[in-house]
């Protein structure tokens, strides 16, 4: 096929070098970014930490020995996570002592969302994630 | 050890545990004796999910246990036993599948194993009641 005037006018002009490219021999495709690769289990390690260390705060200022006795197992619980064991940021104003329902909520609450992540972690941490649910689970009973 | 092996476990020491707290039940008082049965209960639903989940290949139960209950006290310190080792057996079975069914089951487990022992330690006067990371040892 023979290439019309006007269509050589317009590929000297660089009009249509592009369709010209799409045309020509393919050039090897250049290597698409590949995603990293994310292991879940650093976002389920963290989303516990968070939890953890939520929850420790929420024991600021409680001062019963089932309180206290609580708020130790929290911090082994961050430990065992990883995460880091670190006091609550002080305040000027002291923070008002959470009322044993509200820790009893938040323990609950706790207990659910680590035993939710222990179905999707892998076995080492599925198991630790199982034993932070079931001791979060149990800490109602000392509070009562 | 294999998924088939923790649950062959889980097995043997639910039918141990439903003899236990037959034999405990009757050194406590009323109240006690209310839970111990509520906990037999509870044990016997969880080894039949168990034996279900061996496709009825469970072993059965020995003919009498190894069980010496003097009065309250040893009764309230062989349920504390009792569901500890239970919470062992359930975090094994966790850590050792990826099958969510029976993960969710030895999560189910291990979090009423954990709450029954505390229930019992502060029936017993123990301190602490809870323990930080239950079944693992």
């Amino acid at each position: 096929m023979s290439t019309s005037p006007s269509r050589r006018r317009l590929l000297q002009a660089g009009l249509l070098a592009p369709l010209a490219a799409c045309t020509s021999s393919p050039s090897p495709p250049s290597p698409r970014p590949r995603p990293a690769l994310v292991d879940p289990d650093v976002a389920l390690r963290a989303a516990a930490v968070a939890r953890e260390q939520q929850l420790i705060a929420r024991y600021a200022g409680t001062s019963s020995p089932a309180a206290l006795a609580i708020r130790a197992e929290h911090e082994q619980h961050l430990l065992a996570l990883g995460g880091p064991v670190a006091s609550p940021v002080a305040s000027p104003i002291p923070a008002a002592a959470a009322s044993v329902p509200q820790l009893v909520a938040a323990e609950r609450a706790a207990a659910a969302a680590h035993a939710a992540d222990a179905l999707r972690a892998s076995r080492g941490l599925a198991a630790l994630l199982a034993s932070l649910a079931a001791s979060e689970a149990s800490h109602p009973v000392a509070l009562a | 050890m294999t998924v088939q092996d923790r649950l062959v476990a889980l097995a043997e020491a639910e039918h141990a545990a439903a003899y236990g707290y037959g034999v405990l039940g009757a050194r406590l008082d009323d109240a006690g004796r209310r839970f111990a049965r509520t906990a037999y209960d509870s044990h016997r639903a969880r080894r039949d999910q168990v034996i279900a989940a061996l496709g009825g290949n469970a072993p059965a139960p020995l003919a009498s246990y190894d069980v010496a209950v003097a009065d309250p006290t040893e009764a309230l310190a062989l349920a504390v036993r009792i569901e500890t080792g239970l919470s062992q057996r359930w975090r094994d079975l966790v850590g050792d599948t990826d099958d969510r069914a029976l993960r969710t089951l030895g999560i189910a487990g291990l979090q009423e194993t954990a709450v029954r022992a505390a229930q019992w330690r502060k029936r017993a006067g123990t301190s602490p009641v809870t323990v930080a990371l239950p079944g693992a040892g």
